[in-house]
């Protein structure tokens, strides 16, 4: 189990590697250099060369790869093109923004989600398992910024409790942002959870279980709860992927400040530096995310545990 | 990942048509994308008013002469909306076309070819996988800048990497059975194996892949014109009318309530043909929504 938990780690930091060479290449490779992107209407060659000087743009990319690369592994995210400020200190406070929703937004999220899931597995299909299926089929099927704007007419325009616009972050002002994140990822999780408990129910062990005439309650204790965690906590780093999305246009909706606003910007005023990290940041997430899954399905799965 | 996501029994592909495929409310799906597909076709020859003049005042309510009353610009949202619908549609068909262009080949290739190749392009494919999908585009357009062209190519990129996983996952429990190994005996070239043996075979894992994409690349260019990266003012679309009277929505909410139940129909019509389709395993349709954005 060690060995394969270590070869998870492994393809984990090579696949982290490839990625951040991707965006590197994709921001620095590709016609139109930063220098330009950032003087944009007014660039005149003078101008744009100089700056090249200062960014270090007419050094060899394999150079400024590896520059970068030492810098991040650092700690040093580089300086933003756009107004001379380490990325470092421009993305600190909107993460730690970020990781709040996101944080607030998991807590609920995954109880419910697994409430829904596995209660929706195990019931009998009838009308309310229906209804439920449907409402949480049309939330995850429409817009965030729909969902989100809806959010707003409800609660602050037509029952106006909560402020619409979060541009600090306090319980009140989260409330919307959450509840939208939670309403679009909400039917997604409760629907995989709800597929990967189904799968265990027809596998042959609780089967088995059945024939020996175990009483129900003990089979779903001892025989499919346990087998649905790493089916769960897959689908749990998956959704965390899908929200990534769902925080950059929540954060624009609601004028929270966290880094898919700051992305946004970055993107606006094409400030390499700033997108790189932020994109690094975003896709080290997702590995990490899988990763733990992965470990918390090595774990889960005595076929897997006994393998070396 | 160990979803049954294959057919036993080889499909003909003309056994798709016909309501005995669908149930009650994949029916109900069929009807609700049926209007909006209508209504982005036919839309732009029936719009009352030039959808880029300007009529009035900004946020006039709805009156007899402009039934859903005028955007933030004064403009007519009835026929902004009717004009609207094309573009919608056209991209997001562009870009999961432009998915399933590379992610088919890819998917297939490595599935059938196993070996290097194989290892090759399904880490490739890992590696993008870990951009989310507005991440992903949001890169492009950092680079490249916001145009049609980048839409569809992004989209289509984003898509790519998620339907070859489908593809390949899919294809991989068929290249082994006994009637692909029979025909690459029998010296049949890899393009017709492909063609003739493999795809159809998938065809109920790819059906259902094919709506969640479809309904995933709407959502993505409507989020993206929501951000302001995607289709560009003046042009009517419905993401982006959605997205420039946002801030009017307390005193003038039906100038966007159409775009809005548009793409609400849309997508969650296309998720009810696939849940109300009789092909395709229930695996197929739960694990697919695994990747969708």
């Amino acid at each position: 189990m060690p060995r394969l938990i270590a070869k998870r780690l492994a393809a984990g930091v090579l696949t982290l590697w490839v990625a951040s060479v991707l965006i590197f290449l994709a921001m620095n490779v590709l016609p139109g250099n930063a220098a330009t992107a950032a003087l944009g209407r007014q660039v005149t060659p003078q101008a744009q060369q100089q700056l090249s000087r200062e960014l270090g743009l007419n050094q060899p990319v394999l150079t400024r790869y590896g520059h970068w690369a030492w810098g991040v592994l650092q700690g040093h995210l580089g300086k933003s093109v756009v107004n001379s400020v380490p990325v470092t200190s421009l993305i600190k406070e909107p993460l730690a923004h970020t990781g709040i929703l996101l944080l607030v937004t998991l807590v609920l999220l995954v109880p419910l989600a697994l409430l829904l899931g596995i209660g929706g597995a195990l019931a009998r299909r009838g009308g309310i398992d229906a209804a439920v299926q449907a409402v949480m089929l049309i939330f995850a099927a429409v817009p965030e910024f729909v969902v989100g704007t809806a959010a707003i007419l409800l609660f602050s325009i037509l029952w106006p409790v909560l402020p619409s616009v979060a541009l600090s972050v306090t319980p009140g002002t989260l409330a919307l942002p959450v509840v939208t994140l939670l309403l679009v990822s909400l039917g997604y999780l409760a629907r995989m959870v709800r597929a990967g408990v189904r799968e265990v129910l027809d596998s042959p062990h609780v089967a088995m279980a059945r024939l020996k005439g175990l009483p129900e309650r003990t089979i779903i204790r001892r025989h499919v709860l346990p087998n649905c965690l790493g089916p769960s906590a897959q689908a749990l780093a998956a959704t965390i992927a899908w929200l990534a999305g769902g925080i950059v246009i929540v954060e624009e909706l609601f004028a929270y400040p966290g880094i898919g606003q700051a992305l946004v910007d970055a993107v606006q005023s094409r400030d390499a530096p700033t997108v790189e990290a932020l994109t690094l940041l975003i896709a080290a997430v997702y590995i990490v995310g899988n990763l733990a899954a992965d470990i918390v399905s090595i774990l889960s799965t005595p076929r897997l545990r006994s393998r070396l | 990942m160990s979803a049954q996501v294959v057919d036993t029994e080889p499909v003909r592909l003309g056994r798709l048509a016909g309501s005995r495929r669908f149930s009650r409310r994949g029916i109900v799906g069929l009807g609700m994308v049926g209007v909006v597909v209508l209504v982005a076709i036919i839309g732009p020859f029936v719009a009352p008013d030039d959808a880029y003049r300007i009529y009035g005042a900004p946020y006039t309510p709805p009156s007899a002469s402009h039934l859903l009353g005028l955007d933030y610009l004064g403009r007519d949202a009835l026929s902004r909306f009717l004009a609207g619908g094309r573009s919608t549609l056209l991209l997001a068909l562009a870009a999961t076309a432009v998915g399933y262009a590379i992610g088919l080949t890819v998917g297939l290739l490595a599935a059938y070819r196993g070996g290097f190749l194989e290892r090759i392009l399904m880490r490739a494919t890992d590696v993008l996988l870990v951009f989310p999908g507005l991440i992903f585009v949001l890169l492009l357009v950092a680079v490249y800048g916001s145009n049609t062209l980048l839409l569809i190519v992004g989209v289509g990129l984003a898509n790519a990497p998620r339907i070859a996983r489908v593809v390949y996952t899919a294809a991989l429990r068929v290249v082994e059975l006994p009637y692909i190994e029979y025909a690459r005996a029998g010296g049949e070239r890899i393009w017709y194996i492909a063609r003739k043996e493999l795809l159809p075979n998938i065809f109920s894992p790819i059906a259902v892949d094919f709506g969640i994409r479809l309904s995933g690349s709407i959502l993505l260019i409507a989020g993206l014109s929501f951000l302001g990266f995607g289709i560009q003012p003046p042009a009517p679309d419905w993401g982006l009318i959605i997205s420039e009277n946002l801030t009017g929505f307390p005193v003038q909410p039906y100038c966007m309530i159409a775009p809005i139940l548009a793409i609400a129909f849309l997508t969650v019509g296309i998720n009810l043909i696939i849940d109300g389709w009789r092909g395709g395993s229930r695996a197929s349709k739960d694990r697919s929504l695994a990747n969708a954005r």
